[in-house]
This record gives structure tokens, C-alpha cells and sequence, in this order.
């Protein structure tokens, strides 16, 4: 029966009665390609920033006030140098600064350039600057979001920052980072740790907190320990804890789109079902035809079957096929909003493609069986009834 | 199959073509070694999330739980005044 004729019979039903699939594959679309969209910036993200665990420093000690995280001194730093195991102690200075004109804030990152480390770091990033002349000034690399913001605003080379003395201080700005970085450095301003200590008003032995590494893994929980004993008052992150949290990262939004997904998934189906429950006359008339002229019921089925799945393969694939373009060529306008939020500076993230095929191949089979069973199922009610019958 | 149908399956696998060769050019290495850059550079792996001034930026170091907020974590400092 699987013949060429059968295909050109199959072929030429469903062109013939494309008016009435249309509707059907279009609603599909619409719900494919926005859960596909969905899902694939969550994977992105999610894939992007575990590939960054491997730089990131393996702990990170805070001070607590009042159960809130203040400035830390930076002779804990010292402290944490003399436990056997501990390495790489990097006093970090960061905090947020309000541009309160225009409702917007930026992140002020300090980096000690002195460090050999930084150097070669900062080298790598804005490979076209010279090196020497970012550091003998007041100078600072921003982030392509608060570039494109300044630019607006009409500080095109410099800002003036307003420190909690009161004072103004003026950087220039010396570079941009790539876009690459936009996932992370979208609103960050680099500058040298002192700089930064003025701008956010911190005196010279404070830093926001300490990062640093141990060499051992297996030592983890011990130097955890270890720390924890230093102060009663110091909060420490693990990598493990963001690790943690970057696998759930968005899980609740996913999440969400797809039990909204499966709600709408039934709905469909219950409308199809009734749809062709209700076997309109033309429809009962030609399985009626079609067992009269001698098919059996077990063929008009394989005919409805691959009708149907027919439909289900062209509307996953333009479904899909539309969300990666949408997402990982147009980097997904309107929807990064939902992940990204939209209420401080643009960011302009170019997704990295990842397609998880476990997650696809499930949205495919919530989405085929359901389908292929509520058009199946009214017509073998009808291809069982008699011929004669069928077709009144 | 008839005319239509194979233009529309050529279509179909014209895309599937587009995202494949999209995939494989993708510079994965040069947006691996930017992003760890940025984070060796300034020890920051936070993503920029584009929220209000009195919002937190940071996903870690966050006591809420992300899946179920209603829920409290544990936090180390419970048990320090414990001991």
C-alpha cells in the first residue's frame, strides 16, 4: 500500500484541503516556536556561564552587618594567606553607581592592575590600547551597554563621577569591550581599585569582598571550615553553591513556559478532538468512499496517520527552525527581556547556539501524541462504521 | 509526492541546512576565552541583568531559592552561633 501512487493520493488529499490544515500548522507554529525560543536562551545562558566556572575564584568571603553583606576589611585577606592550602587571595572592590538622571545604574568594577595577572588579562581584552597610558591617569574600559548610554547622554569620552564626599571626579573612557563579553560586562565600568574605592566611598583597607582559590579540591570543606572559625560575622560562597545555582538558572522560567505549553497542548488537542469527533459530512463521506472503493480500515488509517504526522513534522521543524533563527541569529529581541530584564541599560547579548536534543525530542513527543490520538481516534469510529452508512 | 509537497520539504530542508551551517561557523572558542577573560580579569561571573538600582544583580550569594521563593535556605551563619 506504501506505494508512489498512495504518497501522490497522500500528498494531493492534504494539498487539496490546505485551506482547512492551515489554521491547525500555524497555531502549532506559534506554540513550537515560542517554547523552542524559550528554551534555547535558557540553555544559552545557562551553557555560557558554566563555561566560565573554570575562572571563576573557588571562594569568596564577605563581611555581614546586621545579616547584610558591608565592606570587608582587607587584613582578612592576610588572615586567609596564613591557612596551609590557600591560594590566589584576590581583594575585590565592586558596587553599583545610580546615574540618577535617567534612572539607570552602572557596575563599578576595581581592578588592581599592578597584579600580573590583571595586566596580562586587561592586555588580552583591549589588545589596540596602550597599557601604559590607561594606567597612568584616571581612566576606565565600560562595558558596550554603557557605552552606547553615555554616548546618548552626551559624555563621549569621559564621565564625571560625583564620589560621596561630594566631589567630582573625571575618567576617561580609554575602551569598550567586545560584544562577546555582553552577557557579563554589559553595564560594567573597569578601573583601577583605587579609583573605584573613591567613587564608592571606601577607605583604603576596605574592599567588598575576598576571592581566593584552594588548590586541593578535597580540602574544600575543610578550608570552608577552617574560615568559617576566622569571624564570627563572614558569610563564604563556594563555587559549588553557584554552580548550584546556575543549574537551576531559569529552570522556573522554562518551566513555566512549558506547563503553560502542556495547558494549551490539551486545550488543542480537545479542540481537535471535538473537531473531528464531530466529523463533518464531506470528511465521514470520503472514508466512506474510500472503504467502498474497496481500502480497508487499517489503510484508511495509515492514510490518516501520515496526514497527520505529515502536519506534525512540517510544523516542528519551521517551529524550531524559526525559534533558532529568532534566538541564536537575531538574538531573540523582545523575549531576552523576560530573561535579561529591561529596566536598567540594553543589552545587546549575542546568544551562543545550543540546541539540547533531549528537550527538543521531548517537546516533539508531548506535543505528536496527543495530536496524532485525538485525529486517529474519531476516525477509526468512523472507517468501523459500514460504507454505506458513512457516507449518508 | 507532488509539486508543492517537495518544494515545501526542500524548504524545510533548506532551513535545517541554514541552522546547521550556523552551528559549525559559530565561534565557540573566541566567546569561551572572551568570557573567561572578563571573569579572570575582575573575579565576576554575574550575569548583567538589566534590573532597578534597588535590586540585586548578583544570582549568587542570593538566600532566596530561585525555584521556590517561598522557601528559606539555610545559610552557614545559622550554625556559627551554634558552636
Amino acid at each position: 500500500m506504501l506505494n508512489n501512487s498512495f504518497f501522490y493520493f497522500l500528498t494531493l488529499q492534504l494539498y487539496k484541503e490546505k485551506s482547512k490544515h492551515l489554521a491547525v500548522v500555524l497555531l502549532s507554529l506559534v506554540v513550537i516556536f515560542l517554547l523552542s525560543s524559550v528554551l534555547f536562551i535558557s540553555s544559552s545562558l545557562r551553557y555560557s556561564l558554566f563555561e566560565t566556572l573554570e575562572a571563576q575564584p573557588d571562594f569568596v568571603v564577605t563581611k555581614l552587618k546586621a545579616g547584610e553583606p558591608s565592606t570587608t576589611p582587607i587584613d582578612w585577606s592576610d588572615e586567609l594567606l596564613e591557612i596551609y592550602g590557600v591560594s590566589k587571595i584576590t581583594p575585590r572592590v565592586y558596587g553599583r553607581y545610580f546615574f540618577k538622571s535617567k534612572d539607570k545604574s552602572f557596575l563599578i568594577v576595581g581592578v588592581d592592575f599592578l597584579e600580573e595577572q590583571s595586566h596580562k588579562g586587561i592586555e588580552n581584552l583591549i589588545s589596540k590600547t596602550d597599557i601604559k597610558s590607561f594606567l597612568s591617569g584616571n581612566n576606565m574600559i565600560v562595558g558596550e551597554g554603557v557605552k552606547k548610554f553615555l554616548e546618548e547622554n552626551y559624555y563621549k569620552d569621559s564621565y564625571q563621577f560625583l564620589t560621596p564626599k561630594g566631589e567630582f571626579k573625571k575618567v576617561d573612557i580609554i575602551s569598550t569591550l567586545t560584544t562577546k563579553t555582553n552577557l557579563i560586562s554589559n553595564d560594567m565600568m573597569i578601573m583601577p581599585q583605587e579609583l573605584a574605592q573613591e567613587i564608592l566611598g571606601y577607605s583604603q583597607d576596605e574592599v567588598t569582598d575576598i576571592a581566593f582559590n584552594v588548590i586541593n579540591p578535597d580540602e574544600w570543606q575543610n578550608i570552608n571550615n577552617k574560615v568559617l572559625e576566622l569571624h564570627y560575622d563572614l558569610r563564604i560562597i563556594s563555587k559549588d553553591e553557584i554552580k548550584k545555582s546556575y543549574q537551576n538558572l531559569y529552570n522556573y522560567k522554562g518551566g513555566l513556559f512549558l506547563s503553560l505549553f502542556i495547558v494549551l497542548l490539551l486545550t488543542f488537542s480537545l479542540i481537535l478532538y471535538q473537531r473531528y469527533n464531530m466529523v463533518y459530512s464531506t470528511e465521514r463521506r470520503n472514508i466512506g468512499l474510500l472503504r467502498a472503493v474497496g481500502w480497508s480500515i487499517n489503510d484508511i488509517l495509515k492514510l490518516k496517520f501520515l496526514e497527520t504526522i505529515s502536519l506534525v513534522i512540517i510544523s516542528f521543524v519551521l517551529g524550531v527552525a524559526l525559534a533558532y533563527i529568532y534566538t541564536f541569529i537575531f538574538d531573540a529581541p523582545l523575549l531576552k527581556a523576560i530573561f535579561l530584564g529591561a529596566e536598567n541599560l540594553e543589552n545587546g547579548v549575542a546568544f551562543r547556539p545550543v540546541i539540547e536534543m533531549g528537550v527538543l525530542s521531548s517537546i516533539f513527543f508531548i506535543y505528536a501524541i496527543p495530536f496524532i490520538a485525538s485525529v486517529l481516534i474519531p476516525v477509526w469510529r468512523v472507517a468501523i462504521t459500514d460504507a454505506k452508512e458513512a457516507m449518508l | 509526492m507532488i509539486k508543492p509537497f517537495l518544494s515545501l520539504f526542500l524548504v524545510l530542508f533548506l532551513l535545517l541546512v541554514v541552522i546547521l551551517v550556523h552551528s559549525i561557523n559559530y565561534n565557540y572558542t573566541l566567546e569561551k576565552k572572551s568570557l573567561n577573560e572578563i571573569v579572570a580579569l575582575t573575579s565576576t561571573a554575574s550575569l548583567a541583568l538589566s534590573v532597578g538600582y534597588d535590586k540585586s544583580r548578583e544570582i549568587k550569594g542570593s538566600r532566596s531559592n530561585i525555584i521556590y521563593p517561598e522557601l528559606s535556605t539555610t545559610s552557614p551563619m545559622e550554625f556559627v552561633y551554634a558552636q
